[in-house]
């Protein structure tokens, strides 16, 4: 079943500059769907139209069938939403934030105190659940902020960019409370230019750029959406692309040298190159990074923002 | 049923934005009632004569900086915190989101109001009979103030635009216009400037409630006509004109 549907999604900004340029995209229910791109690609803008926050310029938009437009109070009571760089009140408990928000959606306050002891319990917040969150560290605060989402018991829950600003320890915590939450079969919706994000959350992703989509697909299936089944890694002062251009494709991103070598007789003739010269060489199997290094930045429309 | 979940949601906002972070740091209460204390400590020291209109001023004040606090708390949720996205993104109305903020307001104006309640009492201009018209004006000025808030809270998305809007504002409304002081100390054009602002007419209402100054029946009536226009016009702002969602 459809959860999220969008068709020819379009936003112009009253400066006329085009966010989403007709984006045509459906989530399935009970599925984590991570949305892709680098800042500014488009992300935010689709999130805030599919909550209800941003009206769409054309196209159409509908959440678990309700229109996005028309019918937003229907969608506002399905979803919940954890905005990009939100944070907690610093002079309330994490108890409290969880309690509260389940009361301003409706909740009684006995229905809202059992949710609140049970989603902490659920998502390894309990120690914490008096301690005032101006002093929780920034997983933590985040990690809160989740959990006052996923209490609700929102049928799609929208993530934009959960982690980001997190160090790496802070943002597996997040991405803990996230697959938490997918076990119990909501649809949940996240965007992030993290691929490591994608591959650690998600089932499903699509890949935005300058406001339209350039790729969709299942993560575990992610090598189908890709001409090559393995890419290899050196630094780039250590050779030029030209020299190592006869092993196959060759992307250079800053001082990384990427090559997506075109067969094994390929492969195995770069390590012994790399063998030869006393190159430090990392050979991986292709992943959604790869995916937007190919859509994104071999097709030289990514600048730096 | 509806009516029990918006009621909720008033007391959740309170909670949040008014008693949780109120006992959690009550310097507020104080930094409330130091501004018109401090006005009304001055007036009593250099002119005595006028302290009972000054502790009707300072109650005007009160309320008028408890409706525009409002803007700032929004701004601060909407742009600090992204909390007011979370709102938006939920069931949660505009309406009862701007009520249960407002009423959080009062949280930290409350014990200020009661003091100057009190200090009229013991300066012996408080009777049974002049509270409806002293709560009718200050209810006036409040839903002014907070309509006026919450408009400018959602078309500013800059919390220091905020912070010099909210200081310009509670000049213009509760400093510059005859309500701590007589209305008879202004020249005569100042007397007709000060009559198009709101809190000109609930300071003449409550001062003639509470026995201060005396006032004809069509004054009586011009005064809370006017109080009123412009409180239903300043709620139709925010009813109206108010960014919600965003276009």
């Amino acid at each position: 079943m459809e959860t999220i549907f969008a068709e020819r999604l379009v936003k112009v900004y009253g400066n006329g500059f085009y966010a989403l340029k007709g984006i045509t995209l459906t989530v399935n229910s009970g599925t984590v769907f991570s949305l892709l791109g680098r800042n500014g690609a488009g992300k935010t803008t689709f999130l805030r139209i599919m909550t209800t926050q941003l009206l769409p310029t054309s196209g159409t938009g509908k959440v678990l069938g309700y229109d996005v437009v028309e019918e937003a109070d229907e969608v506002r009571k399905r979803i919940a939403v954890v905005p990009q760089e939100s944070k907690p009140m610093y002079l309330l408990t994490v108890k409290e934030h969880v309690k509260y928000y389940l009361m301003m959606r409706g909740f009684s306050m006995l229905e809202a105190s059992e949710k609140t002891r049970k989603v902490l319990d659920d998502l390894g917040l309990k120690e914490y659940a008096d301690t005032l969150c101006m002093k929780l560290s920034g997983g933590l605060k985040r990690k809160v902020l989740v959990a006052m989402a996923v209490a609700t018991e929102a049928d799609v829950i929208f993530l934009d960019e959960p982690t980001t600003g997190l160090d790496p320890i802070a943002r597996r915590l997040v991405w803990d409370v996230i697959n938490r939450a997918a076990m119990s079969g909501r649809t949940i919706f996240l965007t992030t230019h993290n691929m490591d994000e994608v591959e650690a959350v998600a089932d499903e992703f699509a890949l935005i750029n300058d406001g339209e989509l350039v790729a969709q697909g299942y993560v575990d299936e992610v090598q189908r959406m890709l001409p090559y089944k393995m890419r290899a890694e050196v630094q780039v002062t250590a050779s030029s692309p030209e020299e190592l251009s006869e092993f196959g494709e060759v992307i250079t991103i800053g001082r990384r040298l990427i090559i997506y070598p075109r067969d094994e007789e390929d492969s195995r003739r770069l390590y012994d190159y790399c063998a030869a010269k006393g190159l430090k060489l990392s050979v991986s199997p292709v992943g959604v990074e790869d995916v937007f290094i190919r859509k994104v930045i071999a097709h030289g429309v990514y600048e730096e923002r | 049923m509806e009516f029990m979940k918006n009621a909720r949601a008033i007391f959740a906002l309170v909670m949040l934005n008014g008693i949780k972070p109120v006992m959690r740091s009550p310097l507020w209460l104080i930094v409330m009632l130091s501004y018109p204390l401090i006005l009304v400590f001055f007036i009593n020291i250099f002119a005595e004569y006028a302290v009972v209109d000054a502790l009707v001023g300072g109650l005007i004040s009160l309320v008028v900086m408890s409706g525009i606090a409002i803007q700032a708390d929004i701004v601060w949720y909407k742009v600090e915190l992204k909390f007011q996205d979370m709102v938006v993104a939920s069931p949660v109305s505009p309406t009862i989101y701007m009520v249960g903020i407002a009423i959080s307001e009062l949280v930290y104006s409350s014990p200020a109001i009661a003091l100057f309640l009190v200090l009229m009492a013991l300066k012996g201009i408080l009777s049974i009979s002049s509270i409806p018209m002293l709560m009718l004006s200050m209810l006036l000025c409040w839903l002014s103030a907070l309509s006026l808030g919450f408009y400018l809270s959602t078309r500013i998305s800059d919390i220091r635009h905020i912070w010099a809007l909210e200081s310009l504002l509670s000049i213009v409304l509760s400093m510059l216009p005859p309500i701590y002081y007589p209305m008879s100390l202004l020249p005569e054009w100042g007397q007709i400037v000060s009559m198009f602002v709101p809190t000109t007419h609930a300071a003449l209402l409550m001062k003639e409630a509470v026995g201060i100054i005396s006032l004809m029946e069509h004054q009586r009536l011009m005064s809370l006509a006017v109080l009123l226009i412009w409180t239903i016009a300043l709620m139709l702002l925010a009813k109206r004109k108010s960014v919600w969602r965003e276009p």
